[in-house]
């Protein structure tokens, strides 16, 4: 019995993944009727494997590469290390499959971009949230 | 050296246009600039016993590619783009500027793209990465599955291809892709000098209707076309992935040669003319890649199903057998350490080599390959990777024969070291 409950922890431990995204909001533009994602929506946006939002206008993600929130962000909601994601885009770059979102290097940047373009989705401190873009709620 | 001139002239210009253009190394996914992006890499290979895909027993720098990268988004649903490789691999290569991919990528739905001109080959997990030294673990992908001799017939095909990602569900979602199209064979392909080597072979063979003193005087191969599809399953499960993916391709030989007998002496006879085909009914892959905290495993198993016949003999009808297994463990975020134990049998229902070695006159152990690796990867920063690995390796399969006109050893080893840099 000891056996199996040791491997059945082992394997909760091993396939359980998200960490909680603690600190930081995933947001779009304040005219987005969008308000609520799941994880694995917001995840598919990042891959580029979801492109377009249920009014079939296209997704811009933005990241923000270089930053503490950006390996928070690609840890817990990606399920990826900040160097799997970014060989992760470097490979569609280099075969022809796809490019990688833009990417800036702070808050304000990304609030900016979001704020001026109705389509795009993005992730920032929630300490920086200021009111110019909306947080999404994110379900399991 | 012209060529490595003009692949220089295309990275300085692709380094100035960076400079000169803020924010193009950056491009907006909604197609309002450019994205250009490059790599180069040079590796040194080292091997006791026998030369690996050029003359390694001394020592060789002749290892590395450089690659330029142009994607741009047009609009939302249309992207363009291409990459030129310049690439030096023993005998192969040599530097000349080819495309290695070019095309249009018309997005109409996540369920369904087009994609059209010259696309990687969507094989296994690594083959459409196969020229980007920095997107794998170790410095050469394994050899059974994404066999180096064998380039020209898994790097790319031109034609057209359907993509698309599928959800799953609580399965999670599925890319597929499916292509159609043709293959070029470059003049210093390995396959197609070691195809016209076994014409030569042939031609001169009296028991074939050949004569010793036959001489090949051309030989060219082209092909009919190449087909397939590619599915990997994306799952929830710790982001593992299921894969299957299968080609079929099909290839003419014609060679003319000449008897040089001299009766009268100086003169030869009228040119005659010999055909062979190649074709590879059906290759197939099946793929499993599981991270696993700071280790994933990769393994991938496959078989080609194939039939060589050239001036009237078929020279291998059968299936091979390949199958490799790697574990890479991150010991920090910039190094890793991977090991590798990877196989390859020319014929999986003649795995000791028996029937080969009757039918060939050869050692019994040119049928297969076992190749025990270990190396390591260090990622300096995002854009400089160094490597180095060690193998181990037992038998002399996969056109060894092209690099070791002297025989081939049974126990071998190789070394390689590699530095790459990409933009």
């Amino acid at each position: 019995m000891r056996p199996l409950m040791t491997i059945t922890l082992l394997a909760l431990l091993v396939f359980t993944s998200s960490a909680a995204l603690a600190g930081i909001a995933v947001v779009v533009n304040k005219a987005n009727p969008i308000h609520q994602l799941s994880d694995d929506e917001v995840k598919n946006i990042f891959l580029g494997k979801k492109t377009t939002w249920p009014d079939g206008k296209t997704i811009v993600p933005v990241t923000q590469e270089g930053t503490a929130r950006h390996e928070q962000f690609t840890d817990s909601v990606l399920d990826k290390t900040v160097r799997q994601f970014t060989i992760y885009w470097k490979k569609a770059l280099f075969t022809g499959t796809g490019i990688a979102p833009k990417s800036f290097k702070s808050d304000a940047e990304v609030s900016q971009f979001i704020n001026a373009n109705q389509f795009a989705i993005g992730y920032i401190d929630e300490n920086s949230l200021d009111g110019s873009v909306s947080k999404v709620t994110l379900n399991k | 050296m012209l060529t490595i001139r003009r692949t220089i002239v295309l990275l300085l210009l692709a380094a100035a246009t960076a400079i000169l253009m803020p924010g193009s190394l950056s491009a907006s996914p909604t197609g309002d600039d450019l994205r250009i992006n490059g790599f180069i890499s040079q590796g040194y290979m080292n091997s006791s016993g026998n030369n690996f895909l050029s003359d390694t027993r001394d020592g060789s720098f002749q290892f590395n590619e450089v690659g330029l990268a142009i994607n741009s988004q047009v609009n939302e649903k249309l992207r363009v783009g291409g990459q030129f490789l310049s690439r030096d691999l023993g005998p192969v290569g040599n530097n000349d500027l080819r495309l290695d991919w070019g095309l249009a990528d018309y997005h109409w739905h996540d369920l369904l793209g087009f994609r059209i001109g010259k696309a990687k080959l969507p094989m296994g997990l690594y083959n459409e990465g196969r020229d980007s030294d920095f997107l794998r673990p170790m410095v050469l992908l394994p050899q059974s599955i994404y066999d180096e001799t064998k380039r020209d017939l898994l790097v790319a095909y031109q034609g057209g291809g359907i993509y698309g990602n599928i959800p799953l569900g609580f399965l999670g979602n599925m890319d597929y892709q499916g292509f159609l199209g043709s293959i070029n064979f470059n003049d210093d392909s390995t396959l197609v000098e070691t195809l016209q080597t076994s014409a030569t072979t042939l031609v001169r063979n009296p028991a074939l209707g050949g004569a010793p003193t036959n001489m090949l005087t051309s030989f060219s191969m082209e092909n009919n076309y190449i087909g397939g599809g590619s599915l990997t399953i994306n799952t929830k499960l710790n982001n593992m992935r299921l894969g299957a993916s299968f080609f079929t391709v099909d290839n003419d030989m014609t060679f003319t040669y000449v008897n040089v007998n001299p009766v009268p002496p100086g003169t030869t006879t009228a040119p005659k003319t010999g055909t062979g085909t190649l074709r590879n009914k059906a290759k197939t892959v099946y793929s499993i890649e599981i991270p696993i905290g700071r280790l994933t495993l990769a393994g991938e198993y496959g078989e080609t199903d194939r039939k060589q016949v050239i001036f009237g003999k078929t020279n291998i009808d059968g299936s091979s057998q390949e199958y490799y297994a790697m574990a890479t463990f991150a010991v920090t975020e910039a190094l890793s350490v991977s090991g590798l134990f990877d196989v390859y049998y020319n014929l999986k229902d003649d795995k000791n080599g028996t029937e080969f070695a009757a039918n060939n006159l050869k050692p019994n152990y040119y049928a297969y390959r076992k190749d025990w690796g270990v190396g390591a990867r260090y990622d300096v920063n995002p854009n400089w990777t160094l490597k180095a690995e060690y193998h181990e390796v037992r038998g002399g399969a996969l056109f060894m024969e092209a690099f070791n006109a002297n025989g081939i050893e049974y126990n071998w080893e190789y070394f390689t070291l590699k530095s790459s840099f990409n933009f």
